[in-house]
């Protein structure tokens, strides 16, 4: 407990009145018979009433004595500067609301719109965590700072990790890497010779496995020599991610080969066919699949004696394992090879047909490999053509900013179209509110340039929609939202 | 866009309802009135019983409505005033864009395809808004002798009330006795059962807001750190004899009578004319909503002076009357759900406020809006909070309000340039940042205890240039937050 102490118009009062209020006050607090007046002092009166005591030592105290700050209390770490101007006052009730109302990948685009118009979010209205990747460079500043302060809060010394429990410590670890991955790994490379198997394989594919960079491979190399196979499997996964594989093995490239079937199709021109075999029994499937993550794409390449580009084009999709593939594809195929890569994750339609998991993780893998132009205009061909997606919000966290190409006469011919009036009729039909409208409108606003914005705001309100509809909300941030004041440079 | 009174009038649930409607449709109960042709929608203020005014809008061409009161009849008086009030004089209203809260309330709504026929339903009484009218209108002038009836009728309750008062006090002296011989150690473990009883007898004794007092002591305890709470509890406790004692002496007194009884009404502060009138520029610091024990809902809004600024002894300029602060304070039952604030954080007006009498005014009623600003000082550049109190004490305004009313509960204060930080058990600690006013360290100054807030994270370090916080003598409930970049309500 912090103790009271005298505060400067206790210069005039006795020297001991402090230590005698405490005292009155520790004998009301245990009960029992009520101290006197004469307690606080000489000349006080004894006949004062217990009553009237109470209330005049509570006034006293309230007077006379401060608190002063605990000697462990502690600020946390500084604001970090704003890199871009913050957004105008008039605009921030808007996407106070516009933001809190968002789905994750969705505020992450509004962020994005934000950013490529030059301005960021005032951090009173949100920002980042420190688990929050993914997001323009102007929130670094921000994020390093949660991520500090939750350091603060685990306090992830060498003593506390070697005392915490496993789950406590990959937390730790986990917030440590957020952070500082330099400090985070060096703390796993010392921690990683004490720990069982199971803790180890935690660590790599829990900690290890957040946004790992080619400062990690040191460390993953040595985990190649690792006595668990288990954990050997788990490193070099993580080295493929990062294009590093092992050369294989006569025995491998066999076992490699016969996991596919090579053929052709056609009947007047002959095309190479390649695909993944049904495999019999849950154990094959397992190891298949273990030894897909570890594999590049020219690996296969070479067991199948095939050119890059040749053995994606003979790809057929029709195993459950392609998801692997296109993974593997996606992260190791070569950079002239990307775009028929990417052409097919989007408008294959029998790729589209099979619907796997891994389809727009790897999409989002390959086209991070573009240039942004290049993603742009891959990404404006969904407006064009029957693609992978169904409506705007799966578009939405594979456009690293808005599609300055889209106006609205693109929109109103694009496959999405039809869908959003529906849902625009399904709004107007049972109001306002949270309604699939209200989720395509924000999605759509954070991948129009201003005039299209204001152009498809202006179509909506004329269709019915209030100007004041919350579902307009992101809507109207876009189109209100000017380019950023040029910052001088310092 | 127009309103017709057949609409009106068809849309009142009865007869009473018109009637009231027909009292308020003087522009001395509207704050203000507008419309706007966009949206077909005219929208109000309309000061109630209350301290803050209840937001009221309507559509012209559905008749939607909404009123931000608590009846439970739809639409309410406010609303059919505000329509009948169109009907009969729309050059009154201005043109203008709709505020926020009208926006919110279009977007949220659903329009009807069409709006209601008038006509009497079936199975509705028969309602006439001419008759209504005439109610307003005729209120009849009561007699010297019904006035002399009721004034010896008065004076006869008020001696029965005093009475039962004074026993109510001697109950509540002689309940602190004993709880003083229990020890507060244990009166603190069990402090909702202890209080409750007393606040009951308290409450048969006549001693309404004396009882409310002592009946939301435990709640204001449990949201201090357990290890003040036992020399809190010793403080309030000596308040409430403090009060007690002054009542004795005086009951006329004003800051005795609604510490024991009940604070006058609005009408009653305004009719009276003893209260302090300050004409001003004010911006709300900040809002406290609570549901009390005994099932109403409070409702508090800070407002800060704009115009009032302390000199560096912490003591306001001459030309400030009140002490910087007024709190606008409303009470609604919990059951009529949720209302919508009046005001929002950060939100400036020019009005004229009368405050309720007593020695430090702080509680007051919004009188009438101003159209131009009051001819008062300029405001301070830097915002409210950063016109602090003495550097030196961020207590003084505290004390001087003790001074003039030991049993004060609540002191807003200004506090300058400071920074929050966080002790071992996690409790947040305001004090002046080092190196402001000869601090070389922040352990050389005086530290508040600051109650949980809201994205703590956020505020720990931050380099605060002002700040206005409640203070309750061991705890500060920080309203606004003045930083480099903005202010910021981190509550609201």
């Amino acid at each position: 407990m912090t103790e009271p102490r005298r505060s400067a118009d206790l210069d005039q009062a006795p020297h001991e009145l402090p230590a005698r209020l405490d005292a009155v006050l520790a004998r009301w607090i245990a009960g029992g018979d009520p101290p006197s007046a004469e307690a606080l002092g000489e000349g006080a009166d004894a006949a004062t009433d217990a009553l009237a005591l109470l209330a005049v030592a509570g006034q006293c105290r309230q007077f006379l004595l401060d608190t002063p700050l605990p000697r462990d209390a502690r600020p946390g770490p500084d604001w970090p500067a704003p890199t871009l101007p913050l957004l105008p006052d008039a605009l921030r009730p808007r996407f106070r609301r516009t933001a809190k109302a968002m789905h994750p990948v969705q505020r992450r685009a509004l962020l994005r719109l934000l950013d490529a118009r030059g301005w960021m979010a005032h951090p009173f209205d949100w920002r980042p965590g420190h688990g929050d990747d993914d997001l323009p460079a102007a929130y670094d500043g921000w994020r390093r700072r949660a991520g500090s302060l939750r350091a603060q809060e685990t306090a992830a010394d060498d003593e506390t990790l070697d005392a915490a429990s496993p789950g406590e410590r990959r937390r730790q670890l986990t917030a440590l890497r957020t952070q500082d991955p330099a400090a985070a790994r060096a703390r796993i490379a010392a921690l990683l010779p004490a720990l069982p198997a199971e803790q180890r394989l935690a660590l790599v594919e829990q900690v290890l496995a957040l946004s790992p960079t080619a400062e990690d491979l040191p460390l993953l190399d040595t985990l190649s020599a690792d006595r668990s196979e288990r954990v050997r499997s788990a490193a070099a996964r993580l080295r493929a991610r990062l294009g590093v594989t092992q050369p294989l093995q006569d025995e491998e490239r066999a076992d490699i080969r016969a996991w596919f079937e090579v053929g052709s199709s056609g009947l007047l021109k002959r095309r190479p066919k390649v695909s993944l075999l049904a495999l019999k029994t849950r154990p094959q499937q397992a190891a298949r699949r273990e030894r897909l993550q570890r594999l590049g794409w020219m690996d296969l390449c070479a067991v199948l004696e095939m050119d890059p580009a040749a053995l994606l084009a003979a790809w057929v999709p029709g195993d459950q394992d392609d998801d692997l593939l296109l993974e593997c594809a996606a992260h190791t195929l070569p950079a002239e090879a990307l775009p028929a890569l990417v052409e097919r994750l989007l408008f294959d339609p029998a790729l589209q047909a099979r619907r796997y998991a891994g389809t727009h993780a790897a999409l989002s893998a390959a086209l991070a490999r573009l240039d942004p132009a290049a993603r742009r205009e891959r990404l404006a061909e969904c407006f064009a053509r029957q693609s992978a997606f169904d409506g705007f919000f799966t578009l939405l966290d594979l456009a690293d900013a808005p599609l300055p190409a889209l106006d609205l006469r693109t929109l109103q011919r694009s496959p999405f179209w039809d869908g959003f009036g529906k849902a625009l009729r399904a709004h107007l039909e049972h109001g306002a509110g949270a309604s699939a409208f209200a989720q395509e409108c924000a999605s759509l606003a954070c991948l129009l340039a201003p005039p299209a914005a204001q152009a498809l705001l202006g179509h909506l309100t004329e269709a019915g929609v209030p100007a004041g509809d919350p579902a307009l909300d992101a809507l109207t941030l876009a189109a209100e939202l000017p380019p950023a004041p040029a910052v001088p440079a310092s | 866009m127009s309103l017709s009174l057949e609409v009106v009038q068809s849309l009142a649930p009865d007869q009473g309802a018109l009637g009231s409607a027909g009292k308020l449709l003087a522009a001395k109960h509207w704050i203000r009135v507008a419309r706007d042709a966009a949206t077909d929608t005219i929208w109000g203020e309309c000061q109630g019983s209350g301290a803050n005014p209840y937001l009221v809008v309507a559509d012209t061409r559905d008749h939607g409505y909404k009123c931000s009161c608590p009846s439970r009849k739809f639409p309410c008086k406010h609303s059919l005033a505000l329509m009948w009030r169109y009907a009969e004089r729309p050059q009154e209203f201005a043109d203008d864009a709709p505020p926020q809260w009208v926006q919110d309330w279009l977007g949220r709504r659903k329009r009807g395809a069409k709006p209601g026929t008038p006509g009497a339903a079936e199975g509705v009484p028969a309602k006439d808004i001419g008759e209504a009218r005439d109610a307003a209108a005729e209120a009849p002038a009561p007699s010297v002798e019904d006035l002399q009836k009721k004034a010896r009728a008065a004076e006869r309750r008020r001696a029965q009330t005093e009475d039962a008062v004074r026993a109510g006090l001697d109950d509540l002296a002689q309940w602190l006795r004993d709880l003083l011989r229990g020890g507060l150690a244990a009166f603190v473990e069990d402090a909702p059962t202890h209080c409750r009883r007393i606040a009951a007898r308290l409450v048969d004794a006549k001693a309404a807001a004396l009882a409310s007092r002592i009946d939301e002591l435990p709640s204001r305890l449990l949201a201090l750190p357990k290890a003040v709470r036992a020399e809190a509890a010793a403080f309030e406790l000596g308040q409430c004899v403090l009060l007690a004692a002054a009542w004795r002496q005086t009951p006329d007194d004003a800051d005795a009578r609604a510490g024991v009884l009940q604070s006058p009404s609005r009408d009653e502060v305004l009719e009276a004319g003893q209260g302090l009138r300050v004409a001003s520029r004010w911006e709300v610091a900040g809002t406290r909503i609570a549901t009390r024990r005994d099932g109403l809902v409070s409702q508090a809004t800070w407002l800060v002076d704009l115009a009032a600024a302390p000199a560096a002894d912490g003591q306001l300029s001459a030309s400030s009357a009140g002490c910087g602060f007024a709190l606008l304070l409303d009470y609604v039952p919990a059951t009529a759900g949720r209302r919508s604030a009046a005001f929002v954080p950060g939100q400036r007006f020019d009005a004229e406020l009368v405050f309720y009498p007593g020695r430090h005014p702080l509680r007051a009623v919004l009188h009438r809006s101003l159209d131009t600003p009051a001819a008062r000082p300029p405001p301070l550049p830097g915002g409210p909070a950063s016109q602090s109190d003495a550097a030196a004490d961020p207590l003084a305004a505290h004390r001087r309000h003790l001074s003039a009313l030991p049993w004060a509960q609540l002191t807003p204060l200004r506090l300058g340039p400071g920074a929050l930080s966080r002790d071992g058990r996690g409790q947040l600690w305001w004090t002046i940042r080092p190196g402001v006013d000869g601090h070389a360290s922040a352990q050389a100054a005086s530290a508040l205890r600051v109650a949980a807030l809201a994205d703590e994270a956020l505020w720990l370090g931050a380099p605060l240039t002002g700040a206005i916080a409640l203070w309750d003598g061991f705890q500060a409930d920080l309203l606004r937050l003045d930083t480099p970049l903005g202010a910021a309500w981190p509550d609201d």
